[in-house]
């Protein structure tokens, strides 16, 4: 014994008779198409194209048989209709958490000393002015002993010319992760 | 070594909306003629794939869609390109030949330092 259902498709006048679990097989097809298209304002209409193009290769695939549909033909149409994907199947760099290993350098373009405000201004995004003052505030509340922090990153910083190239670098290291 | 055909695959699902452009442009044609004129290309693609894209590209109001009596069946959507859809076709196309024009010119020449 064997239950059978009867499927009716949009655009379909007739309507299809199924085993069940071919029934199942289109409706978890279905199911899952919408829930990829979820993001679709139009994922009605998408759908309904979707079951009038399997309804239409039901109708080639049984011709003039008026047999019912097993799994095989199910799965042999939805294998043509091919999957629904959701819109962004692959998370591209700009939707990725963004990961911030950035690296620090010394900036020479608009150098007061040795560049490490420029550096750090950059590298923080805030205005050099204001880490030339930070400095300076420290420099003079330590009585001078900040000043060797300040050579120490002079040291051992990095170097490029421009804050162009800078920014150019941070870029490449971000795409390399 | 072969190259990977992954490697092509992100740049094929880029141009793929262009190459649908480019079919509608020669006339009317609704959703099967648009996967028979690109099936035994690289571009071959199916239902699953097309409608979504075609309905995203109505929204971006590139096509155009009637419906219209089919012989045998129900009524079909026939595509045709808009006029936002006729000018990125240029656009696209002119973009193109730049690009190839590039890639072949940066081919020929040594660098110079």
């Amino acid at each position: 014994m064997r239950k059978l259902t009867q499927i009716s498709l949009t655009g379909h006048s007739a309507v299809f008779r199924a085993n069940d679990d071919a029934y199942d097989v289109l409706w978890r097809y279905l199911e899952r198409a919408r829930l990829n298209l979820k993001d679709n304002p139009d994922h009605e209409e998408v759908l309904g194209d979707l079951e009038q193009s399997i309804g239409e290769k039901f109708l080639a695939l049984l011709g003039s048989d008026e047999r019912v549909l097993t799994i095989a033909d199910v799965n042999t149409v939805l294998a043509e209709i091919g999957p629904v994907e959701p819109d962004r199947a692959e998370p591209t760099l700009a939707n990725q958490a963004p990961r911030t290993r950035r690296q620090l350098y010394r900036i020479k373009e608009g150098q007061e000393i040795f560049g490490v405000c420029q550096g750090l201004a950059a590298y923080a995004d805030i205005p050099v002015d204001w880490l030339h003052l930070i400095f300076l505030v420290l420099a003079t509340i330590t009585g001078g002993l900040f000043i060797l922090v300040y050579l120490a990153l002079a040291i051992y910083l990095p170097v490029v010319s421009t804050r162009e190239e800078y920014f150019a670098r941070q870029t490449a290291l971000l795409n390399t992760l | 070594m072969e190259t990977d055909p992954n490697k092509f695959s992100t740049l094929r699902k880029g141009l793929l909306e262009f190459l649908i452009l480019s079919i509608v442009s020669a006339g009317k044609v609704y959703a099967a003629d648009i996967l028979q004129r690109l099936s035994n290309t690289d571009f071959s693609t199916q239902e699953g794939t097309l409608y979504p894209l075609l309905s995203k590209m109505r929204r971006e109001d590139l096509l155009d869609y009637e419906w219209q009596e089919s012989g045998l069946g129900p009524p079909r959507k026939y595509y045709t390109l808009t006029e936002t859809g006729q000018r990125q076709l240029a656009e696209f196309r002119t973009y193109w030949k730049t690009l190839t024009a590039l890639i072949d010119e940066l081919g020929e020449q040594p660098c110079e330092n």
